[in-house]
């Protein structure tokens, strides 16, 4: 791990993959020698702003939306089956790991919105095209397939500028902790921090 | 006694893993209502008899907060018991919720955890019977 925050999206992502989906991450030795044939991917991005604004993107490969959409609803699911079931899968799980991640970095006062969930033509590498860095990655390798999540963190509130860090984001000790390591990240958030100081 | 639920969430798999989870709890229902944000919630509501609404927060057009304190304001369905399932983490915002009456249920969510808040706030449990 680069850092704590790659930790903390790496621990938090794991934990939705597990309990929404029942996908798990597979033991070192478990995974296929040379790594997987590389396959097309959907990627959804979820923004949110509050204390700090940006976007968390999630792509996995398409042939997973399946098992997605199958695992969250359970093999004895006798609903009609509707085919946008497979992308509203991939949007909700992203929802889910967005609004599991953002309190355990920034808090659990700080208020967010989060937005609903879009697709983004490109991926990952689209996003990050115009030198936009992300503050936290992480790539599960899982039995269904590989997932690469991203965070992007791009500004904090202007209003709260005279607030002491921990105040601004509403955090506490452990927090001050991934809040010293991502203003250590390169890319515009750092370019904010510096212009503050 | 079977109850009548209202599910109210953007996330069309979403509200179809809660009406299963509705089930695999063993709570009786009886007619299942689909909204897919708050003014649809409200519109089901003032079209139908409902007994429990299960209501996400982050929706498009109106969020789940303004659907709540919306049916507070109507007397015609103020009572109706409200639980949240969402993603939210903001203690705040969970704060305001539970203060103005309704019961929250974090997502990722294990069935039985529904199971339990409906039976303590509706007082029907996995058997029909009232608690």
């Amino acid at each position: 791990m680069d850092n704590e925050l790659d930790e903390v999206l790496t621990q938090v992502a794991e934990q939705v993959f597990e309990s929404l989906v029942f996908m798990f991450p597979l033991d070192e030795e478990e995974q296929a020698p040379g790594g997987r044939e590389p396959c097309a991917e959907v990627t959804v991005r979820v923004s949110f702003s509050g204390p700090f604004s940006g976007c968390l993107l999630v792509a996995v490969p398409t042939e997973m939306l399946p098992a997605l959409s199958t695992n969250m609803l359970g093999m004895d699911y006798e609903g009609p089956a509707r085919p946008d079931h497979e992308d509203d899968a991939l949007k909700e799980l992203a929802n889910v790991v967005c609004g599991n991640l953002l309190p355990v970095i920034a808090g659990p006062q700080a208020v967010f919105q989060v937005y609903a969930p879009d697709f983004v033509a490109g991926g990952l590498a689209a996003e990050t095209a115009g030198g936009r860095t992300p503050a936290a990655t992480t790539h599960l390798i899982l039995n269904e397939g590989e997932a690469n999540l991203a965070l992007f963190i791009d500004r904090w509130d202007r209003e709260a500028r005279n607030d002491p860090p921990e105040r601004r984001w509403g955090m506490r000790p452990p927090y001050s902790t991934l809040h010293r390591l991502a203003l250590s990240r390169r890319g515009p958030f750092v370019t904010n921090v510096q212009r503050e100081r | 006694m079977a109850l009548n639920v209202l599910v109210v969430d953007d996330s069309a798999v979403m509200r179809a893993m809660i009406i299963k989870t509705l089930g695999m709890a063993g709570i009786p229902v009886g007619e299942v209502h689909q909204a897919a944000n708050g003014q649809e919630g409200l519109d089901a509501l003032g079209e139908h008899w409902i007994d429990l609404g299960i209501v996400d927060i982050n929706m498009p057009v109106m969020d789940g907060e303004e659907m709540i304190q919306r049916m507070q304001a109507d007397p015609n369905v103020a009572e109706i018991p409200v639980i949240v399932v969402s993603t939210e983490g903001s203690e705040t915002r969970i704060n305001r919720l539970v203060q103005i009456g309704a019961k929250f249920i974090h997502k990722p969510f294990a069935p039985e955890t529904l199971r339990d808040i409906v039976a303590e706030i509706t007082g029907v449990t996995d058997n029909g019977q009232r608690a």
